[in-house]
This record gives structure tokens, C-alpha cells and sequence, in this order.
């Protein structure tokens, strides 16, 4: 068999030449092969439609990193008002279409590529946007690009003021640029989880596919299957979906966007990737010999997901992102136990395990090759045996993360596969709760303040009622502070509190709420949510990890510097509190007063 | 150029300098061994003591007529620095006056410089515990506590006005210009001549001059009165009237102090970046005797695991800058033996007399041996040379490492190779709110002269447009990018737009 759709769905794959990336080369591979490119809504396009049929559109300026798809969208826009598909692909930058009220509209499809002398149409912006004059355009551009082209224009008042208010929005995440009929759509800040998903269902339901189930590869029997097939497969099951979705939605929840290209990458990979293929993506030719040399299981998709397959000198952004999660290389002694063990397992639960999760999969679990090089493992023959095994071992833990069910994640302590041993409880207790407009639990801002008192005071203290503020006398960012500076109560107390919720962009932080309305606040994502579980659970902050350990003595100070803002009276004696610990390790004031002497200076 | 000199001040036969050579060029005068940190404390005694006077940063009198009268508080010194049995007392000792009496004869039996007793302190204690506490914490936050330094040369971190005083000789209590070489003289006139003085002071005044701070009181309840009547400090000379350098190290300072730090801990960054612009003065100077320009490059190395073109530039561009001073020295006798005064002597009938005396008149220095002109001035030159080379011509490696700013890491050289401490105190001087990643480059080329990215690399004579060299730089750069997100200093929104924040000031 030769399917002409996965030849050309590879292009979308991590080769040299992934055409499939750009819009341009997209809409001339469809016309070339009569094949249907991967279908999936985009993202913004309807807000961008509902704008433009305004009786008054705001104009509008498209941004994000490569990838994102702001040609896609500059295109849909332009065939949607009726532009010509032959002015499109012209030579011009600067193209204007008719909205449905007559007036025109300027379209840039990429800033960066207009000469010196066509940026010119940025001050005609700028002034039409000073004047409000109902001009309307719609500029694509990175974000890099954006800020350069605006800041090579000079510096007359009408594009200083335009400018930075574009910055602003693009820093501070906001739509809104200033008092300008002028919008930013940052495509960065759309959430890459949903994207995945609905470019899962656009590729799971190509059509393309259906010539598959005439293939005599198209077999479970374990040994026989096209892994490109069984891949296909295991990427429309559910609990593989939405792991993987969690591991998006904690890069979103971290600002670590990936471009809409980078998915595609990413799912094209899952399915075509094996190690000894041409550009390590399988075509159909491929799949006899594979079959043939018993490694077919090595394109599992369990493995590709990590770009495990790749050998390139450089991963996709991706691929780098996700294997920061370390699945495969972190584990805890019960999985490991539960996996070499295997159906040998004096422990019933584990074996139960292994077999439901392991041992129920012949083609990519507990396969030939797996049970050969455990047992050989278990009875030490020989180190060769050995690395084959811990490799496969590793391999194990990956797919594990992806196949174990909901209702065993807990007693699994399965993220501990990760190096965010928090991360599962992140997504369930404090995002999903945060998006439900819920509470977070009184557990978890207790611990994560104990954390924060650890690292402000240098003491491994296990208090949680408040939040204590201390230097070293004469500096805030010293390893031991022993000087109380003031306390913050975590229960409401006055106006003093300390809760997690949703900010302006829809992100978690950490917000310490002082008297007279003053506060500080801290975005909470995955990797400080973690580093301040570790260390009220014992890790010691500054060798757990030095960056994380500097960005909360920066937040430290930020508290200090907002705590000082609040008057407080001046005391008659000399009062210095001294901070230490009690017998239960709870941090206790001890003020010590001094009486001054009596002569005057 | 040359900035316009000042006139020379005059001195007591006893005090003059043996001769004025480097004081011409960099003031009466810089010492290597004074770091920042003593620096800024003379400055902040000086200050007091002008401020008193109701003329802090200012030269009311005209240039170069400071005359101030710093504290001793030789009382307090002993208590906090010349009395190290405390903890052995405590565990010696277990009833109150048991303890207090054993710690009064102690420090009666070692006390130095102070006539008036110690045993009126123990009215201001609840318990010798309490009072052994507070001596603790004064001691681990000193400057120089932990050093081995005579006790009279270490200080308390200037809590407040009450901690401020003047390094002194252990034994005969004068100020013997150890430590408190003058370096914070000419920093203070500098600040006098800013045009920023009084904004500084409103500035500095409620952090280290606010008498209502805790621990500057309790600093107080161990003081006793002082006889004040000694004989002010006087000749401290900075040559020029007027340098750009002036009003960049206020502005430097004005945006430390604004940028809203609580407490005391912009203090550690006013210190790093005063101590930057006195190394670049000092640099600046003697690059414009040595060959005419001021302009200065210091090409940095943000440290990479291997050796790259950047390293080798970077020790390249520390070795250069390295010869300026001296070849100054050189520079500086040179053009008086090219006046016409110089060669008329030469032809003169009693030309050793005149010579001895010229080189009296304009160097300060008397030779050995009347002798022929020749002769006297190849021993002036000589004797300039080693006399520059024991402490002033030491400047530049003994700053900048203290500093942050020079390291030898990964190599046997000393290079510009900036430390995390050391970009912290840039992002925060130079950054208000938010600034692009390159134009922060560029900031800091534009003000220092650090050259780090390729297009700073570019604008400069030290590397050839060789692509391999810019690339180099382009890394640099990144690693840069790198060491502050590292730090929390840095915002990437995508892998073309960056910028760096100040956490202090941004919204």
C-alpha cells in the first residue's frame, strides 16, 4: 500500500523541508496533489470577522511568535471580504480590500517584509490613528519585528504615543492599545492546550486515512501492526488525549506558548516517527522491513511524542519543552518496582498494575523484546542485557504516563514520572479551580506559605498562619534573617490575607494583601508552585534550585518594599524583634528592649 | 583631551605628598587598597560632618577646601569589635552579675583609645544575654567585621548616623590614612560638583541619616559623648572642576535611590556602581594623558563554558586598558621636557641648579643628588614609576574584582567577566521600569563602555568584521539573555522580543 495523504501529512513532520509549515506552500501542495490539507478552527478568526463587520472596525495588529498562523489569518480575512487569490500571491506587501460598509482596508501580511520605504505606511497609521480618521488596517507581524519596525521611525509625538501603546498591550498581555481605535491580538497568548485538541480531531479525522483500512498492515497482532496505523489508533484515545493536553495546559499556565506549527510538528511526529527511517518519519514503503526487523515498536508513539525518534542536531521548540518534563528519566521506587518486577510481583497491587497497563499491550508494552531484557535484567546476566533494559525501562515510564487511568493517578503517584511532582495536583486543584471561579483549598496556601517563610527567614519553620517578614538587619536577601520586619496575617485579618486567584489574563497568583489596600502579588506558575511545595516538604531552597530561589527573594523584596508603605507608629523604646524558632518549630518574635542612656549627645 | 586642572593646594611641609604626579592626574587622592565599600563609608562620614555645617555636597568655600570633622566613636568600636569574649562569658558564667562583672573586667583590662568605663551599659540591658545578642547582630552585619583588620579599621554597617566614623591608627587614635585612604574625598567633591548634590542627600538622608531607625538607636545606647575638639581634616583635591563623570555617577545614584528598594538594601548596589564610575575615572584619566581620547571599551565575557573569541578579546581589552595609567605617568613627565622651559634650562649655564628646581616646581620631588639634568630626570621618571606601581597602578585589577566587574574563572588571565551581583546592579541603575534587550546593550555600552553584543562589537576598532567574531558576540549576548531570565531580570516574550525588567519599578 501507498498512501499519497501520509506522504504529504509527513511534510508537516520535523524534515528540512516542512512545506506544510507555511500557508503559502499549504495552499500550493493542495492545488498540486488534490489532497485536503489538515482542517482545524483557527484561533481568533471569528473575533476578527465579528470586528471587521463593525459599522466602525477598529484596526488591528497580529502578533505571536513563527508559526503562530498570522498569514493564515491575514489570508482567510482578505478571501473572506473577496480579495483575488492572484493579488494575494503578488509581489505587492501592502494590499487593500473592500470591508462590506465599502471602506478599505490595508492588510500587511508581514511587517518585516515591506523595504524602508514602504514603512512609511506606519506613520500614515499612526497619524490616522492620532486623528481617528476611520482608516483601517490589519498588520501582521512577530512581536521582535513589530517593536523594531515602530522603533526606526523616529520619534515624532504621534508615533511615540502609538508605539508605546503597543507596548504596553504586548507586555502587559492587554487587547486594547491605549486610547486607539487599535486592538492587539497576541496569538501567543492563545492557550496551545485547546489548539492541540482540535488539531488532534482535524488530523484523527482526515480522510485521508481511510485508505488505510484496506492494508493488510492494519493488524493489533502484536509483532504485525503498522506502527503508523497503531499509532493513529492510541493518539484518538482519550486518556493519552488528555495527558498530553495537561502537559500543554501547564506550559500555558507557565507563559510557555507553542505556535500552532510546533503542534503540528509535534502530532505529525507522534505518528510517523521511528528512529530508523528517513528522516526518522516512516512512509508506507517503509513499513514491510520495519515489520520485518521486529523494531517496528520502536515509532511508538509514547516515545515520539518526546521527539525521542529525532536525530537532529537541533529539536523543535517542542520536543525541548516537553522533555523538560523529564518523563522517562524521573520515577519513584514503587513504579520502577511495579514495572521490572513485572508479573512476578510478590505485591498484588503492583502486579495488577503491571498487568493492566503493561503487560495488556504486546506491540509496545511488555512485547518480546521487553520480557526478554527484563529477565535477563532480574537474573544479572550480563551489562549488555542491561542498558537494553534500562532503555526500555525509560521507554516504559513514558508510555505509563500516557496509559494509566484517571482513577489510579493518585495511588500511581504517577507525576512523580515527571520532575513536577506537584504538577497533577497544579491542574486539578489550583487551575481547574481557578477557571471555575473556586476557592483553592486552605491546604495548599498553607503550604505554599510555609514555603514562602522558609525562604524569607532562612529558618526551617512549619508556620502557616502567617506570612513573616525578616532581614538580616541590614538586608533582605540574606541567606538567615533574624530581624522581624512585621507579619501578614493568611486568614482575613483586617485587610490583610493571602490568597491564589485568577489575574487580569487569566493566570494564577499568589496576591499578599497588606492594610490600606496595599498588595503584592506573585504569578504562580508550575515551576514556583513546585519549587515552594518542595521546600515546605523539606528541600532546602537554595540548593533545590539557585533561579528559583533568587526569584523569590525578588518577590521578597517586593513585599517588604509594599509592607513598608503602610505608616506605622513610632514606638517610645527601643524595640528589636529578634526571630526564632519554638519547640514545634513555629517562628516566634522576641523583642528585646533596649533603654537609652541617659546623656545627651 | 585633557580636562582643565585645577590649582595645586597647598600643604604643611609635613604633609606633602613625596611627589605630584598621580595626584595631578586623579586627585589627592585614589587608593587600591580603599574598596567601594570604605569608600562610600568616608564619604558618608564626610557627609555628616558637612551636613552638620548645613553644606552637605557642597564646596561652599570654593573648589577644593573641604574641612570636616568625622566621628570616632571609639566607645561603641570597642564594644562591638575589641571584646570578643562575650560567648565565653555566657557559657562560663551562668548568674547575671556573675556575667557582667566578669565582661565589665574584660573589657576594662582590653579596652583602647577610651578614658570613660563601660559599666553605665548594663542600665540599658534586661539580661547579658539580651546585650550579647545585639553585639552579635551589630558584628555579622559590620563591613570588614569578619576581616583580620586591626579592630579601629572595622565598622558598622551604617545603620544609621550613630554608626558613622572614621578608620583610625590602634594604637595612637589618628587617622593614618590606612583605610580611609581619601578615595571617599574625592568621591564626595565629585558628588559636590554633580549638580545633583542636594537631590542626592534628600535621597540618602532618610536611609542612613535617619537618627529614628532601630538599630541606629540602639547603636546609640552604647555611645557616650565624644570630645569633638581636634583639628578638622583638610587637602583633599579632585583636579577638575567640571567632567561628564560627575553627573553620571549622581544620576547613577539618583536612579538606585528612587527605584524604591526597601531599606537598606539598595545600599550593597550604591556601593557596586560608585565603585564602577571610580574605576572608569580612573581608567578615563589615565587614557586621556596616555594618548588624548576618553573613550573606553571594556569588552565583557558573560562567562562561557569554553574558550571563545570573546575571552580572548575580553583579556585583550582588560590588558590594554591596564597599561593606560602608567603609560600616563610617562606621558605626563614628557610633556614638561618638551616645554621650552624645560630645553632652556638644558642650555642653561647652571643647569643642574635650575633643573632641580624646575622638577621641585612641578613635580613636587627633590632628587637625591643635584646632578645632570638627564640623570635627575630618568630618576624622577624611575621613582614615579614604582611609586605607581605600588598602590595607585594596582586600581584596576584590586576594584574591579571586589567588584564583580573581573574575574579569572576558566582562565589564568584577568578578564571583564561580570558577576550575577554585578548585572544585577546594572538592571537596576540603568533599567527604569522596562527596556528592550538591545538597547539595553547599548545603554550599557553608551554609559560604560561594556561592550557584550555584536553590535556594540561592531562600533568598536577592537575586532575585525570577521562573521565568526560577531557571531561570538551574538552568543555572548545570548548567554546575557540567559544569566538574567536566571535572575528574574528578564521578560522573553518570543524568541525575538526580550526585555529586561526591573522588578522594583515595573507595574
Amino acid at each position: 500500500m501507498n498512501n499519497a495523504w501520509i506522504k504529504f501529512f509527513r511534510k508537516y513532520g520535523p524534515i528540512p523541508q516542512n512545506d506544510n509549515m507555511y500557508d503559502e506552500a499549504i495552499r500550493r501542495a493542495v492545488r498540486r496533489h488534490n489532497i485536503q490539507q489538515v482542517k482545524f478552527e483557527a484561533p481568533y478568526l471569528e473575533s476578527l470577522i465579528k470586528n471587521f463587520i463593525l459599522p466602525d472596525p477598529a484596526s488591528i495588529i497580529l502578533t505571536g511568535t513563527a508559526g503562530d498562523g498570522k498569514t493564515f489569518l491575514c489570508r482567510e480575512i482578505w478571501e473572506y471580504y473577496g480579495g483575488s487569490p492572484a493579488v494575494w500571491n503578488n509581489d505587492s506587501k501592502i494590499k487593500q480590500v473592500s470591508l462590506k460598509n465599502g471602506r478599505p482596508l490595508t492588510v500587511i501580511k508581514d511587517l518585516s517584509e515591506l523595504k524602508e520605504d514602504e514603512k512609511t505606511i506606519l506613520k500614515e497609521m499612526a497619524n490616522s490613528l492620532t486623528k481617528n480618521d476611520g482608516s483601517i488596517f490589519l498588520i501582521a507581524a512577530n512581536d521582535g519585528q513589530l517593536m523594531e519596525a515602530w522603533t526606526t521611525l523616529g520619534d515624532s509625538e504621534e508615533i511615540t504615543a502609538v508605539k508605546s501603546a503597543i507596548e504596553d498591550a504586548l507586555v502587559l498581555g492587554r487587547k486594547q492599545c491605549g486610547d486607539f481605535k487599535l486592538l492587539l491580538f497576541n496569538l501567543s497568548k492563545y492557550e496551545s492546550n485547546k489548539l492541540l485538541a482540535r488539531i488532534i480531531e482535524g488530523v484523527c479525522n482526515h480522510e485521508g486515512w481511510q485508505e488505510c483500512n484496506e492494508c493488510p498492515n492494519a493488524v493489533t497482532e502484536a509483532g504485525r501492526s503498522c506502527p503508523i496505523w497503531l499509532n493513529l489508533l492510541l493518539l484518538k484515545d482519550p486518556i493519552f488525549q488528555k495527558r498530553l493536553q495537561n502537559l500543554l495546559l501547564l506550559c500555558d499556565y507557565s507563559n510557555l506558548h507553542m505556535p500552532i506549527r510546533q503542534l503540528l510538528i509535534l502530532i505529525a511526529n507522534a505518528i510517523l516517527g521511528h528512529p530508523d527511517t528517513k528522516d526518522q518519519l516512516m512512509k508506507c514503503e517503509d513499513i514491510p522491513t520495519l515489520i520485518e526487523s521486529g523494531n517496528a515498536w520502536l515509532g511508538n508513539i509514547y516515545s515520539n511524542i518526546f521527539g525521542s525518534n529525532l536525530k537532529l542536531r537541533r529539536l523543535p521548540e517542542i520536543f525541548e519543552t516537553l522533555r523538560g518534563f523529564g518523563i522517562g528519566e524521573e520515577t519513584s521506587n514503587y513504579i520502577d518496582d511495579m514495572i521490572i518486577l513485572g508479573a512476578e510481583n510478590p505485591v498484588s497491587r503492583q502486579r495488577d498494575y503491571f498487568m493492566r497497563f503493561i503487560a495488556s499491550d504486546d506491540n509496545y508494552g511488555a512485547n518480546d523484546v521487553f520480557l526478554l531484557s527484563q529477565s535477563a535484567y532480574l537474573e544479572g546476566e550480563n551489562e549488555e542485557q542491561e542498558q537494553v533494559f534500562l532503555k526500555a525501562l525509560s521507554m516504559q515510564r513514558q508510555r505509563l504516563f500516557f496509559v494509566a487511568t484517571e482513577e489510579s493517578i493518585n495511588d500511581l503517584s504517577l507525576w512523580n514520572l515527571s520532575v513536577f511532582h506537584y504538577a497533577g495536583e497544579y491542574i486539578s486543584e489550583v487551575i481547574s479551580q481557578i477557571k471555575a471561579d473556586r476557592r483553592i483549598s486552605k491546604a495548599i496556601i498553607d503550604r505554599l506559605v510555609c514555603g514562602l517563610n522558609r525562604i524569607f527567614t532562612g529558618m526551617l519553620t512549619k508556620t502557616t498562619k502567617e506570612l513573616w517578614l525578616a532581614t538580616s538587619g541590614n538586608y533582605s536577601q540574606a541567606r538567615v534573617n533574624k530581624m522581624v520586619e512585621g507579619q501578614i496575617s493568611v486568614m482575613p485579618r483586617r485587610e490583610e490575607s493571602i490568597e491564589i486567584k485568577k489575574n487580569d489574563n487569566g493566570m494564577v497568583e499568589l496576591v499578599v494583601n497588606m492594610d490600606r489596600g496595599i498588595a503584592a502579588s506573585l504569578p504562580l506558575h508550575l515551576v514556583r508552585y513546585e519549587f515552594l511545595s518542595r521546600v515546605a516538604e523539606g528541600a532546602l531552597p537554595s540548593s533545590f534550585s539557585r533561579e528559583c530561589y533568587e526569584d523569590i527573594l525578588s518577590f521578597k523584596s517586593q513585599v517588604l518594599a509594599k509592607y513598608r508603605e503602610i505608616p506605622s507608629p513610632k514606638p517610645s523604646d527601643i524595640v528589636v524583634h529578634f526571630l526564632s524558632l519554638d519547640e514545634r518549630s513555629h517562628l516566634v518574635e522576641y523583642p528585646i528592649y533596649v533603654r537609652s542612656g541617659e546623656e545627651a549627645l | 583631551m585633557i580636562y582643565p586642572k585645577l590649582p595645586r593646594i597647598q600643604f604643611g611641609a609635613e604633609r606633602a605628598p613625596s611627589m605630584w604626579i598621580d595626584e595631578a592626574i586623579w586627585g589627592h587622592r585614589l587608593y587600591d587598597e580603599q574598596t567601594p565599600w570604605l569608600t562610600f563609608l568616608e564619604l558618608l562620614s564626610i557627609l555628616l560632618s558637612e551636613t552638620k555645617q548645613g553644606r552637605g555636597f557642597k564646596e561652599v568655600n570654593g573648589y577644593n577646601t573641604l574641612s570636616y570633622s568625622p566621628q570616632r566613636l571609639l566607645h561603641v568600636r570597642n564594644i562591638v569589635f575589641n571584646n570578643p569574649k562575650m560567648k565565653k562569658i555566657m557559657s562560663e558564667q551562668t548568674s547575671e552579675d556573675g556575667r557582667w562583672q566578669t565582661w565589665l573586667a574584660e573589657i576594662d583590662k582590653g579596652k583602647a583609645g577610651v578614658e570613660i568605663g563601660f559599666a553605665s551599659i548594663r542600665k540599658s540591658f534586661n539580661s547579658f544575654e539580651e546585650f550579647a545578642w545585639v553585639i552579635e547582630l551589630l558584628r555579622s552585619s559590620s563591613i570588614e567585621g569578619t576581616s583580620n583588620k586591626r579592630f579601629t579599621s572595622k565598622f558598622l554597617f551604617p545603620f544609621g548616623p550613630d554608626c558613622l566614623y572614621e578608620d583610625l591608627h590602634e594604637k595612637q587614635f589618628t587617622n593614618d590614612r590606612r583605610f580611609f585612604a581619601r578615595t571617599g574625598e574625592l568621591a564626595y567633591l565629585m558628588l559636590c560638583r554633580s549638580g545633583h548634590g542636594d537631590e542626592i542627600l534628600k535621597r540618602l538622608q532618610p536611609i542612613v541619616f535617619d537618627r529614628t531607625k532601630p538599630l541606629n538607636q540602639l547603636v546609640k545606647t552604647l555611645r557616650v559623648k565624644e570630645d569633638s575638639s581636634r583639628e578638622p581634616h583638610e587637602h583633599a583635591f579632585l583636579p577638575y572642576a567640571d567632567l561628564p563623570d560627575y553627573e553620571a555617577l549622581a544620576y547613577d545614584w539618583i536612579a538606585l535611590l528612587t527605584c524604591g528598594m526597601p531599606g537598606y538594601d539598595v545600599l550593597p548596589h550604591v556601593v557596586t556602581i560608585l565603585g564602577l564610575h571610580m574605576l572608569l575615572y580612573f581608567l578615563k584619566r589615565g587614557r586621556e594623558h596616555a594618548d588624548g581620547s576618553s573613550e573606553m571599551q571594556l569588552v565583557c565575557e558573560i562567562i562561557a563554558p569554553k574558550k571563545t573569541v570573546v575571552r580572548e578579546l575580553s583579556i585583550e581589552s582588560y590588558q590594554m586598558n591596564n597599561l593606560y595609567s602608567t603609560d600616563a605617568i610617562k606621558q605626563y613627565i614628557q610633556n614638561f621636557t618638551e616645554s621650552d622651559e624645560w630645553k632652556n634650562i638644558l642650555s642653561a649655564g647652571d643647569r643642574s641648579r635650575k633643573a632641580a628646581e624646575f622638577i621641585k616646581e612641578k613635580f613636587s620631588w627633590e632628587p637625591e643628588n643635584l646632578s645632570e639634568p638627564e640623570v635627575m630626570l630618568r630618576s624622577l621618571k624611575e621613582n614615579a614609576r614604582n611609586r605607581h606601581a605600588q598602590h595607585i597602578g594596582k586600581i584596576h585589577s584590586n576594584w574591579a574584582r571586589p567588584l564583580g566587574l573581573v574575574s579569572r574563572r576558566g582562565t589564568k588571565a584577568l578578564r571583564y567577566a561580570p558577576t550575577d551581583s554585578f548585572l544585577k546592579s546594572l538592571v537596576f541603575t540603568v533599567v527604569k521600569n522596562r527596556m528592550e534587550f538591545q538597547m539595553f546593550l547599548q545603554e550599557l555600552y553608551m554609559r560604560y563602555g561594556f561592550v557584550i553584543g555584536r553590535h556594540q562589537a561592531e562600533a568598536t576598532s577592537l575586532i575585525g568584521s570577521r562573521k565568526g567574531d560577531l557571531q561570538a558576540f551574538k552568543e555572548n549576548a545570548q548567554r546575557l539573555e540567559m544569566r538574567l531570565v536566571s535572575l528574574g531580570l528578564l521578560k522573553r516574550l518570543s524568541d525575538a522580543c526580550a526585555y529586561v525588567i526591573n522588578p522594583y519599578t515595573s507595574k
